[in-house]
């Protein structure tokens, strides 16, 4: 399956710790005053005003990170630059890397919030190659199950769509029977999970 | 089966001319990035698209230690000093604010796939999107165009968004429902012959009566209040028509053009106001070139002369009475009968958000109500939930609003409890619509280029506490208006408010402090009918104080109904300074370095990420914009060659020369049309015969392609014709360049020194019923 032109992946807090806006916005300046991301980072941006709204972003020219609490609180990656490839490849870098921003965040805020992997949402902003349709969950759905799957190394993986409204993105989410430790995760491990990819 | 793109998905539901100006942009966009076009082309032509610069899109980002660069991979830029792959705001138009469910649909959706999932209403009701990448800018359009949203002339030097008020139609104290109008007037300015070479923008604006704040007439570049007449028995409609008003550094209040215009001539008179703009108009300096100083320089007196005698010159159109047609037929129908709220269970909440965000219809048992928008923003998710509460209860009653807000009209009053409920529902049911809570700001430092200080920091601070503070607040005070602008060019509308601020900074030793001007008492009524006054700069982290102090002293000194203007009147530049004076000091940078931050930005304060505005690009002449059309045409008739499409490529090869021929004709003769035998005519006539289009090698060569293509269109091509039609098309376009920038050059030489007499012009005759 093709990249997706966006894809989108959020992780949640334990039990839905927050962050200040205060605290998001200063740490979000403070990757970018120290290079710690892999991207080009732009700005940070605050809807702190909107209610469910995305939160508090750090825009970089090819992702957002963004933490918000829709649904829970949570970081969200989405990437905006079509990832080469194919659909499996861009879930699993996106994956990775919203897992390295998780880490990173409860690292510079000390523990105030630290994340539990067993729920992932995975939003493909994509109405034209992915449209929100049983369709798409009957090909997708399959080979977000099996993804996650390798990665958390059990069957027992669960993947349901999030909206059957066709005006909201095409969404998943995959809940797993147990967490991992953001430290049992890395490129190794979650390569795995895509043997070639397509790139 | 997945179609390619979606120009093939929403071809079949889309106008053809809203394509056809998505598709020009497109070719332009590729031929910028082949370099093809000249930058300060480009920047203007994306601007006439809605396609916006947004702050650091030169590369430059300050990190609160020190000046980075964004090393975007791609080299090429969108404008001059404006880097291609830097994310921007694209703005979409909606004309008198109205939209329907179906658009809200679309206008979400794009915004969460092209943007971070945020729509912003701005104080033109238009929406706006942020962070967007250029290259998705066409696909945007193209779904938008699907729903009948077009971006075209959302910004750049022409007539911009057409505002009207959001009661219109639906008031008390209205003469008519002026949105059919302001619709009519909307469709017939966009893309019109006589507004594309002006040296800044035209914002044009409708009101339905004169006292209330309706559509702010007062500070628009052309207003319209309409009037009705007893002439002969018969109630007949017209326009009270105003012009140069304007905000900005240097605020105007509108004058007076003609009184009682009949419904006939709005049309043709605005097309006379736009001639006169174009052709005296300002264009070197752009800080002066909106109407409002030409109408100063000339006076109002010369300024009506000179519209009366280009009215009368103008060729006829038929469009000027014919819309009137689909204005009598025009009818909102309310989505359900009317019915009263009596005796409904009000739900927890529901009584104070009824007193600040309903208001009763003349028509009885309907009411408008306002869905209060936190700055101005929802989420996309917010607006498809949004647009299925309106499905429900109003239909297509839906329209933005210059105070950053939605509203819902002929809500039917016993639906009122269950539309807070589902409103609240979605996160958008926030009491406090048109007060103090509902504040009014610019994009500034978030955004903006320009901005100086963070007109939005500030706004969601001050939201934070007087919210908490609400409940307790007098009514005089609550019902006060704040509106704030990153800077003095007022976006955010700060003239206009009871307590307005703009940003702009001050230096403390070697450090620069973010202040915000105190401007108070401006009107929001009588159709912003005065601008309040400077009384001087205080620290941003300061304003919260100076809130309290400004409404504490008011509500202490105010005598007994004493409006907030009033009492500002009465209190006087002087002791209005006094009031804030406290709050002016700067502490030291040891004791509250707070004070050298913006508010939500703990970066160190610079102006060093200010950029170069984009608010109306640069003033590119009309030649240069025409012959671009030209060029992409050509590009996308290259672009048909290649895809093996042989007939379209032939004809758009020929498109092309007629564009050309038609941006240079219309350099001398603005009325030429798009009709091509019109065009070749006037070309022959103008260029050919008189030899100007010759140069002294190969004469008037080029131009006999045209001739050639134009009386013996290639019936049935091969590849080989088709390639040479696109061939001499592109021959001819250079030979228009060669020859516009002979003639400019000989147009330079023969100025002369002395000042020239004043052509004579014939007295003019006004049409019937035009009074001045
Ligand atoms: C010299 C440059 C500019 C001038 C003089 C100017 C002036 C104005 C004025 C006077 C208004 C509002 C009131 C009216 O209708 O008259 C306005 C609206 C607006 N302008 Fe500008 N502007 C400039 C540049 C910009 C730039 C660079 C941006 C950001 C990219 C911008 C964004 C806006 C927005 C967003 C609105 C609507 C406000 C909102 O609701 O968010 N302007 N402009
Ligand atoms: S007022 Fe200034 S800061 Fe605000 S949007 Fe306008 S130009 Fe930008």
């Amino acid at each position: 399956m093709t990249s997706p032109q966006r894809i989108q992946i959020k992780l949640y807090t334990k039990n839905n710790s927050a962050l200040s806006k205060d605290v998001l916005i200063d740490r979000f300046h403070s990757w970018i005053q120290h290079d710690l991301l892999d991207e080009i980072p732009i700005d940070v941006a605050d809807y702190s005003h909107v209610v469910d709204g995305p939160g508090i972003l750090l825009i970089t020219h090819e992702a957002d990170y963004a933490f918000d609490e829709v649904g829970g609180a949570g970081l969200r990656y989405v990437r905006k630059k079509e990832m080469p490839g194919s659909l499996e490849f861009a879930i699993t870098q996106g994956f990775l890397q919203v897992v390295k921003a998780a880490r990173l965040l409860e690292q510079d805020t000390a523990g105030t919030v630290s994340f539990d992997l067993a729920r992932v949402e995975i939003t493909i902003l994509d109405r034209r190659l992915y449209p929100n349709s049983s369709a798409t969950t009957d090909s997708v759905q399959p080979v977000v199950t099996g993804l996650f799957s390798t990665i958390f190394k059990t069957k027992q993986v669960e993947c349901a769509r999030v909206s059957e409204d066709a005006r909201f993105p095409f969404a998943l989410t995959i809940r797993a029977p147990h967490t991992l430790e953001i430290d049992e995760i890395s490129p190794a491990s979650v390569s795995e999970a895509v043997l070639v990819p397509s790139l | 089966m997945i179609a390619s793109n979606w120009k093939e998905v929403l071809a079949p539901q889309t106008e053809a001319s809203l394509s056809h100006e998505i598709d020009i942009f497109e070719g332009q966009i590729a031929l910028m990035k082949q370099g093809k076009l000249d930058e300060k082309v480009f920047a203007e032509t994306r601007l006439r698209k809605g396609v916006y610069g947004q702050r650091y899109d030169n590369g430059q980002r300050h990190d609160g230690f020190q000046s980075r660069t964004l090393s975007f991979p791609q080299r090429h830029v969108k404008g001059p000093g404006t880097e291609w792959d830097a994310p921007g705001m694209q703005r979409i138009k909606i004309p008198f604010g109205g939209m329907t469910p179906d658009q809200m649909d679309v206008l979400a959706q794009v915004a969460d796939e092209y943007a971070e999932g945020i729509l912003h209403v701005t104080t033109r009701q238009d929406f706006q999107l942020h962070y967007v990448h250029i290259e998705d800018t066409p696909d945007m359009m193209r779904r938008l165009a699907s729903v009948g949203i077009t971006t075209h002339e959302a910004c750049g030097n022409v007539v911009r968004n057409t505002t009207c008020c959001p009661l219109a139609g639906v008031c008390h104290t209205e003469a008519f429902d002026v949105t059919p109008y302001a619709k009519a007037l909307a469709d017939f300015l966009m893309g019109h012959d006589d507004t594309q070479d002006f040296g800044r923008k035209i914002k044009v604006a409708f009101s339905g009566c004169e006292d209330k704040a309706c559509g702010l007439v007062m500070m628009h570049d052309i207003g319209f209040i309409g009037k009705t007449r007893l002439i002969d028995g018969v109630k007949v409609r017209g326009f009270d028509m105003y012009v140069g008003g304007g905000l900005g550094t240097i605020p105007h209040q509108a004058k007076l053009l003609a009184a009682f215009v009949p419904e006939e001539e709005i049309m043709p008179i605005s097309q006379a106001v736009s001639r006169v703009f174009a052709r005296l108009g300002e264009k070197k300096n752009r800080n002066r070139a909106r109407i409002k100083f030409l109408v100063a320089r000339l006076g109002i007196e010369a300024f009506q002369r000179l519209v009366q005698e280009e009215r009368a010159l103008l060729p006829f159109d038929d469009r000027w009475g014919g819309y009137l047609e689909e204005v009598y037929a025009y009818r909102e129908t309310p989505f359900k009968p009317a019915s009263p709220l009596n005796g409904k269970q009000r739900p927890e909440g529901f009584d104070t958000w009824y007193r600040t965000n309903v208001r009763p219809q003349p028509q009885e048992g309907y009411v408008v109500t306002t869905v209060h928008l936190p700055l101005g923003d929802l989420t996309s998710a917010q607006m498809i939930q949004l647009a299925d509460v309106a499905r429900k209860y109003v239909g297509d009653n839906v329209r933005t609003t210059v105070e950053q807000n939605i509203v819902f009209r002929w809500v039917a009053e016993s639906d009122l409890p269950a539309l807070y409920q589902d409103l609240q529902a979605i996160g958008l049911g926030d009491t406090g619509a048109g007060t103090i809570v509902d504040i009014t700001a610019c994009p500034g430092t978030d955004t903006c280029k320009l901005g100086i200080a963070s007109s939005r920091g500030l706004a969601r601070e001050l939201i934070i506490r007087l919210k908490a503070k609400n409940a307790t607040l007098d009514r005089a005070i609550q019902d006060l208006r704040i509106k704030i602008s990153g800077c003095f060019n007022s976006c955010g509308q700060h003239h206009v408010a009871d307590i307005g601020f703009f940003g702009n900074s001050r230096k403390s030793g070697n450090r620069k402090v973010p202040h915000f001007q105190v401007v108070l008492g401006g009107q929001w009524e009588k159709n912003a009918g005065s601008y309040g006054l400077a009384i001087g700069s205080v620290p941003a982290k300061s304003v919260p104080e100076v809130v309290d102090a400004i409404t504490n002293a008011y509500l202490e000194q105010r005598e007994p109904a004493e409006r907030f203007q009033d009492w500002v009147v009465r209190l006087g530049k002087k002791e209005a300074r006094e009031l804030i004076r406290p709050f002016m000091p700067i502490p030291a940078f040891e004791v509250s370095p707070a004070f050298f931050a913006d508010w939500g930005d703990p970066r160190t304060f610079t102006l060093g990420d200010l950029g170069i505005g984009e608010c109306a690009g640069e003033v590119v002449s009309l030649f240069s914009m025409e012959i671009s059309k030209a060029e992409s045409e050509a590009f996308d008739a290259q672009l048909a060659l290649e895809d093996g499409e042989i007939q379209t490529a032939a004809e758009r090869g020929f498109n092309a020369m007629i564009y050309a021929a038609k941006a240079l004709v219309r350099t001398e003769f603005l009325d030429v049309g798009d009709d091509p035998d019109q065009i070749v005519t006037s070309f022959r006539k103008r260029f050919f015969d008189t030899e100007k289009f010759f140069d002294p090698y190969a004469k008037g060569k080029f131009g006999r392609y045209l001739f050639k293509h134009h009386k013996d269109p290639v019936e049935n091509p091969n590849q080989e014709q088709a390639r040479q039609v696109i061939e001499e098309a592109q021959l001819f376009i250079e030979a228009t360049h060669a020859c516009e920038m002979r003639l400019t050059e000989s147009i330079q030489q023969s100025i002369p020194v002395l000042p020239q007499a004043k052509p004579k012009r014939k007295p003019v005759k006004l049409p019937p019923g035009y009074k001045n």
